[in-house]
């Protein structure tokens, strides 16, 4: 008896070929504004006035491109404004939202059903709806062009005690009980037992914090106005402006030093990074 | 007649890993056949490959004469049953069963949304297929199910729908993948009932994978025992308990488990265990280490012993309704413990922390080379060991 | 006597201990957050809701109550509508846009083994990248004369577009970035969708004869992607409504392209409008808690498998 093997049938490879044609097209587009964007970074000023769609640039002009952007504005200080807001946002917000998600999950306290409902109701509220009541009480107090304006809205994240609460709840309570017999203090319970346990669920949680922070907007341009303050976004907009166009080999220049970081993390940390969108987006 | 189900030398590896070498296999019509083997063995790819839902690497699948190996499930005319019942959770148990014969009856675009409606004899074809499924839910007793969804029944419940879904098309051939395994065990024990019943009166061919030996025991026309992607052994239940055809099928069929001692070939063949005689002498094979199997019930314990035996002493005694279950260790080699099948009113006699002289029929021995495999024995007339 | 009195009081100890230590952490665990509820969100809330009655302005002397008069005005102002019509024309854009072609990249990719990963990456990254520093990349794409964009249409014999001057072309285009940006986002939420259908269900379809392409689609599928689809529907419509960032760096809301976010901005934070743009904000509420509770009712429903 002969063996029978079994060919790719023409209908497979007819669908794989469709697949990918449809797959390239769109990467094509999703990706072209980067290659155009680092393209343009390196090309001489007058080289981008004539146009064409040559996409190999002539003559090589980064240098002086990205110089001229570094020279324009304080890039870097707008990157290092970035990291301040970003981490000092990520880090009360977590301070804040594991212990309260923490009792929310499993201890039993009065009020708890009302704050709960709370924390749901405000998942509905975008940051656009207090912003002017702050806004005035800053205002008020005099903190605008500060950090703390810019970090304050964001200090309360309901939806970490959301996302953490039901990470916790999945959490056994034979464990829970086993250490309060052992005469853990809930505090330590919640630090040493409970936290190391829901690490994914935190990283999942920073990521998303982080890339949400890095790239608003809307919040520091009502609260900041001097320009030593402004975080990436903010920078690129007070950027763009003074360029009003005539050199977009700078600007694009601006506009990848910008973008760089968390494309850089994202490239490093792909798995992790598409598993934290995940989950915070789907739970 | 021509065959149900013919194998013929069926491979099949992902990447590297082989999981299927040349299987060969027939069935008859009508036959209920088990598909055993410790997880792992391929026996899930191999029904799998049965259905076409996998491709055999190399190999033949016939089914009523027919090559199958390039035609799709559907056109293969099987019904298979899944292991968690793949009940298309959105549909009602109706919509369930009706999916095939809508499917086999109905062009793509009868089958489309908001389309369908264009069909004139959609609704007279609809009609004819819920009768169908009205008998096919009469005969498994599930008509006051069939508007619910599949997340509003219990497991039983489900089992029963994912059979009517698999009758409705009155498929020559029935495959299941280990159906009863989800529920639990009072309900695995009548659903069994059920399927044996089920199978009488069909008529069809089952093909049934399980990792259960009782289930394969209880339900089964013959087993085919799969080991390490080969074909281990097939024949009737009894076949596979009275002559395993090695010690991986030994061990796997019948509980408790098979005694296992190590014992020798000497030069002339006889087999002995340490300096003793056992009254069994191989027909072939070298001079060297061998296995002697004995079930559990053919072991007989002496308390006084006149003659040399091998002598174990009783460390526990469990209470299995009829039968007591006697553990033992060998006084010789103390890692080889010994289970001891005794009718419940002959266990009064015996004490735990005792000693006692094993005896057994040596015809009743299984006798394994090196290799596992099972060696041709006969047995001498004067009997050492064996009760009077 | 003595043991019948003394019973309860044992009884009483062990009972109570941990309602009170609990009771202790639970309180003092949440303070923090209660106290940031009620500064950053309630409060603010509730000043909003008054505001939005008055006609508070920075500066002004005193206050008037004007009950429902501003949001009369906002319904009667020719530009507010306009940027309801927006942005509701931007979310009808987006959301159908972003929902389908999603699920369709999702299904394509899905099926890949080796090029999943380059697709995955190639998708998603726009969702990374700082939409204000892509906005003026895309600003330069489409330029009339510098841009390639109009390069290739011109190049193509097409006559030049004025993508981001033309007001009627103006939300198309925003919604072509917004769509560009959130894509890859919905990839992935549809992609973990699909790896969580039971591949048995597949199978079953399969040998019930449902296994071509568009039967597996109907039979397993799309109905087993149901939560996901109304998940990534709801999420994209809010980002829709929120859309902000193109505007400021593309247009600055000029005429065609005015957003609800970008009008109310403008009132509150460069007119200093306040009691004006907090009906403004009110309105905007309204639509998210619209979506929210459409949502909500949506997942209800879906309970049942």
């Amino acid at each position: 008896m002969k063996a029978v093997r079994f060919p790719l049938p023409a209908g497979r490879l007819l669908r794989f070929a469709g697949a990918h044609a449809v797959l390239l097209v769109g990467a094509a587009f999703m990706l072209l504004p980067f290659l155009w964007m680092l393209l343009t970074a390196i090309r001489a000023p007058d080289e981008i006035l004539t146009g064409g769609l040559n996409p190999i640039p002539r003559s090589f002009h980064a240098v002086e491109n990205f110089s001229a952007a570094m020279q324009q504005a304080p890039l870097l200080r707008f990157m290092v404004n970035g990291v301040i807001i970003c981490s000092g946002i990520l880090i009360i917000q977590l301070l804040v939202a594991i212990p309260a998600a923490y009792a929310l999950a499993k201890l039993r306290f009065p009020g708890r059903g009302l704050l709960f409902a709370a924390v749901i109701g405000g998942l509905c509220i975008p940051i656009q709806v207090p912003a002017l009541p702050i806004y005035l009480a800053l205002a008020e107090f005099g903190l605008l062009d500060s950090y703390f304006a810019m970090m304050v809205p964001f200090f309360l994240s309901v939806f970490a005690i959301f996302l953490f609460r039901q990470t916790f709840r999945g959490f056994p309570d034979e464990i829970l009980q086993a250490a309060r017999v052992d005469g853990l203090g809930e505090f330590e319970i919640l630090w040493r037992i409970v936290v190391p346990s829901a690490l994914p669920a935190i990283a999942a949680f920073s990521i998303f914090s982080i890339v949400a922070h890095w790239n608003d907007l809307y919040w520091p341009m009502i609260v900041i106005q001097r320009m030593d303050y402004a975080p990436p976004p903010l920078g690129m907009l007070f950027f763009a402006n003074s360029e009003t166009g005539a050199s977009y080999g700078v600007l694009m220049a601006g506009a990848t030093i910008i973008t760089a970081p968390l494309v850089i993390v994202f490239l490093l940390a792909r798995r992790r990074f598409v598993q934290g969108i995940t989950m915070t987006g789907i739970k | 007649m021509e065959h149900s189900l013919e194998l013929e030398r069926i491979s099949k590896a992902f990447g590297k890993t082989g999981v299927l070498s040349d299987i060969d296999l027939a069935v008859e019509p009508g036959e209920f056949l088990s598909l055993v083997g410790p997880s792992g063995c391929g026996k899930s790819t191999l029904l799998r490959i049965i259905s076409g839902l996998e491709r055999q690497d190399s190999g033949q699948v016939r089914i009523a004469g027919r090559p199958v190996d390039v035609l799709s499930p559907r056109a293969r005319n099987i019904a298979m049953v899944f292991q968690n019942y793949a009940l298309y959770p959105h549909m009602s148990a109706a919509e369930n069963i009706a999916l095939p014969l809508m499917v086999d009856r109905l062009s793509l675009l009868e089958r489309l949304p908001l389309i369908r409606h264009l069909s004139p004899r959609r609704k007279r074809i609809e009609a004819a297929i819920s009768g169908e499924i009205g008998k096919v839910a009469e005969a498994l007793q599930i008509e006051p199910l069939l508007a619910r969804k599949p997340g509003q029944l219990s497991g039983g419940q489900r089992q029963r729908v994912a059979l009517a879904r698999a009758m409705v098309r009155q498929p020559s051939l029935f495959l299941m993948d280990e159906p009863l395994s989800n529920l639990d065990a009072q309900l695995r024990v009548h659903m069994r009932d059920e399927l044996t019943d089920l199978h009488r009166r069909l008529g069809a061919t089952f093909i049934y994978v399980t990792h259960d030996q009782i289930e394969a025991m209880t339900m089964s026309t013959r087993i085919a025992m799969l080991d390490g992607g080969r074909l281990a052994q097939i024949g009737s239940p009894a076949d596979l308990y009275e002559r395993p055809a090695s010690l991986t099928v030994a061990r796997f069929i019948g509980s408790p488990a098979i005694n296992i001692l190590p014992a020798r070939l000497d030069p002339q063949g006889h087999v002995m265990l340490g300096a003793l005689p056992t009254g069994l002498v191989a027909s072939e094979g070298l001079a060297g280490p061998v296995s002697l199997g004995l079930r559990p019930e053919h072991i007989r314990l002496h308390a006084a012993c006149e003659r040399a035996m091998p002598m174990a002493t009783l460390r526990r005694s469990e209470h299995h309704g009829a039968d007591r279950l006697l553990h033992l260790d060998l006084t010789e080699n103390r890692q080889t413990g010994l289970i001891v099948r005794v009718p419940q009113d002959e266990t009064g006699q015996f004490q735990p922390g005792e000693t006692y002289g094993i005896g057994f029929a040596p015809e009743k021995a299984h006798l394994f080379g090196p290799s596992g495999l099972r060696m041709a024995t006969r047995t001498l007339p004067a009997r050492i060991g064996a009760a009077a | 006597m003595t043991t019948l009195a003394l019973a309860p009081a044992i009884d009483r100890v062990p009972r109570r201990a941990r309602p009170v230590r609990e009771l202790l952490a639970g309180t003092l665990f949440v303070v923090p957050a209660t106290m940031l509820l009620l500064a950053i969100i309630l409060a603010p809330l509730l000043c909003l809701l008054i505001l939005s009655v008055t006609d508070y302005e920075i500066g002004a002397m005193q206050i008037r109550w004007l009950g429902l008069a501003n949001f009369e005005k906002a319904l009667s102002d020719p530009v507010f509508r306009r940027a309801m019509g927006n942005t509701l024309l931007y979310v009808a854009l987006v959301l159908p846009g972003g929902v389908f072609i999603g699920l369709l990249v999702a299904l394509l990719v899905h099926g890949r083994t080796r090029s999943r990963a380059f697709y995955e990456v190639a998708y998603f990254l726009p969702v990374t990248a700082t939409l204000i520093a892509m906005a003026a990349v895309w600003q330069f794409l489409l330029h009339p004369k510098l841009g390639p964009v109009n390069g290739l249409l011109k190049a193509a014999g097409f006559p030049e577009m004025a993508f981001i001057s033309e007001p009627s072309l103006l939300i198309p285009t925003l919604a072509a970035i917004g769509l560009w940006n959130l894509i890859g986002f919905n990839m992935i939420l549809f992609l973990a969708g699909l790896t969580a259908i039971p591949r048995d269900l597949y199978d079953a379809a399969e040998i019930d004869g449902a296994g071509g392409p568009i039967d597996r689609f109907l039979t397993v599928t799309w109905p087993q992607l149901a939560p996901t689809t109304m998940f990534v529907a709801v999420t994209t419509s809010i980002t829709a409504f929120k859309v902000f960032d193109t505007v400021a760096v593309l247009t600055r809301g000029r005429d065609g392209s005015e957003v609800l976010l970008y009008a109310i901005y403008l009132e509150g934070f460069q007119y200093f409008k306040i009691g004006y743009s907090a009906a403004l904000t009110v309105i905007f509420l309204a639509f998210m808690l619209a979506f929210s509770v459409f949502q909500a009712f949506q997942l209800d429903r879906k309970v049942h498998y």
